[in-house]
């Protein structure tokens, strides 16, 4: 209790408290509470092809990645530069990482896909924390309630600020109901907050596990999902007993049911893959706008920190579960060794 | 769905937008990267292997530097006494034919010194019997005759010859 009370945690208390009350009575403009959906939304149409602020995003975090490594890599050197040597010791890890879950001879074939789940993801996810996410958009009319007036910073009406209610809530209210309140839809939004794309990886991810246990396996990986091998054995094996072939075929029945579980977990991890993703990021986000709405200084600065690392460590672990899963795919299950 | 906003054509998009990422970063960033990775490690391997190749080598030359400096040392050391051994050879050649000479020289005058003492013993002797010979003509007076008196002569020399 002394210790809490001591001057070095009191004076920085005071000063926060004070630079809040402070902020809270200048004039400065508050943060509007945008509207929260879980879907993201269509900016525009290309080619009837509806275009959402996340497929932006996505598009962006393609371009910054390829652009960023193509110039990188466009003059390479034995001694290498900083941004080559950043580069080579991101993928040189993240290789070794790859090469000691799958061995040598794996890894070629993972790495590629890895790495690029976890590039993808990582920058999706820390490009979303900037202010180019979220802030700007275009300004839609409120269907309903809910929507803030904008403040119009041409004649045509074209280009506008969304304000917080300047005269009291009752006339901002009487405002939205009239319909004049506009919502903002923003331009970008972080791809990985988008279930589309999460559930996009999660695919890639499950299906290329399939494909890489086929390959490691031949036709014999499916025996895992359709486990018929001990029912077929039960009958058609010399040598056993009548009480022995009953034993067989029970275990049989417990193969095959296995074989229902193991199909099962298979769109589990799809389900778990993209909702883990999407949960993480999308909640992060949510916190920061809530925070800021609150108290629109300083306060969030901690939590910016917090998805920072929350943006890391969702990468690192749907890559790192990937590469589990391959490897889980690639070695031999129990069944032949019966 | 709807409402979690899963729309076919987003999803696949993804997939594809994924697909074509994954190939690209493949050329743009992996195969690069990895290159350049391999051919440094190779690169140092390499380097790490001529340098103990140089060192290798350089310790080798040594031991053949020290093998030949050694050698030189005991030839030269040879030779010096080769030379050394020589020169005594040469002295003590040089100094016994000088003895000889010496010794030849020394055996030469002795006999010419010999030589002219007999001559002069024998001129001597001849002319003391001359002399004899007048000495007792004039104090005798009278001539033997000339060859008996030199007989008697040679026969008294004879005698004082013996006598010494």
């Amino acid at each position: 209790m002394s210790k809490l009370l001591s001057r070095k945690v009191l004076v920085p208390t005071g000063l926060i408290v004070a630079g809040l009350v402070v902020l809270n009575l200048l004039p400065i403009p508050r943060v509007l509470l945008p509207e929260i959906r879980i879907a993201a939304e269509p900016v525009f149409e290309l080619f009837g092809f509806p275009i959402t602020n996340s497929l932006l995003a996505a598009w962006l975090t393609m371009i910054v990645l390829i652009v960023g490594s193509w110039a990188i890599t466009r003059k390479m050197s034995l001694v290498p530069g900083r941004w080559q040597g950043f580069l080579e010791l991101i993928i040189e890890s993240f290789y070794g990482l790859v090469e000691n879950a799958a061995g040598a001879k794996w890894a070629r074939k993972f790495f590629p896909i890895v790495m690029t789940i976890f590039l993808f993801v990582i920058v999706s996810n820390w490009m979303g924390l900037t202010p180019l996410f979220g802030s700007w958009g275009v300004l839609h009319p409120a269907e309903h309630e809910g929507g803030h007036p904008v403040q119009w910073l041409n004649d045509s009406h074209t280009i506008g600020l969304w304000m917080p209610t300047p005269t009291g809530e009752a006339e901002a209210a009487s405002h939205e109901k009239a319909g004049e309140g506009y919502i903002l839809v923003p331009m970008l939004r972080a791809a990985t907050t988008d279930l589309n794309i999460t559930l996009g990886l999660a695919f890639v991810s499950v299906l290329l596990t399939q494909y890489f246990g086929v390959r490691a396996l031949g036709p014999g990986y499916f025996g895992k999902f359709i486990a018929v091998g001990r029912i077929v054995k039960a009958f058609t094996r010399k040598g056993l007993g009548c009480g022995g072939r009953i034993a067989a075929f029970f275990m049989g029945i417990i193969d095959l049911f296995i074989g229902v579980v193991e199909s099962i977990s298979e769109i589990g991890k799809i389900v778990s893959f993209s909702f883990r993703l999407f949960g993480n990021i999308f909640a992060g986000e949510v916190l920061l706008v809530v925070m800021a709405f609150l108290i629109p200084y300083l306060v969030s600065l901690p939590f910016y920190g917090l998805e920072i690392f929350v943006g890391l460590v969702q990468a690192l672990v749907f890559m790192m579960l990937t590469v589990a899963f391959f490897v889980v795919a690639i070695s031999h299950h129990g069944e032949e060794e019966h | 769905m709807e409402a979690l906003g899963i729309n076919l054509g987003l999803l696949v998009s993804q997939i594809v937008n994924f697909t074509l990422l994954a190939l690209l970063l493949y050329v743009v960033a992996y195969k690069p990267i990895l290159r350049m990775l391999d051919e440094r490690s190779a690169r140092i391997k390499k380097g790490l292997e001529d340098a103990e190749l140089a060192s290798r080598r350089a310790a080798e030359m040594e031991q053949e530097f020290e093998r030949q400096m050694a050698e030189a040392r005991r030839q030269g050391q040879e030779i010096i006494a080769q030379a050394t051994q020589m020169s005594e050879q040469t002295r003590q050649e040089i100094l016994a034919k000088a003895r000889e000479e010496a010794r030849a020289q020394i055996q030469k005058a002795r006999e010419e010194i010999e030589r002219d003492r007999d001559q002069a013993m024998a001129e001597l002797r001849q002319q003391v019997a001359e002399l004899a010979l007048l000495i007792s003509e004039k104090v005798i007076g009278q001539t033997l005759d000339e060859a008996s008196h030199r007989r008697l002569i040679a026969e008294f020399l004879e005698q004082t010859e013996e006598m010494q």
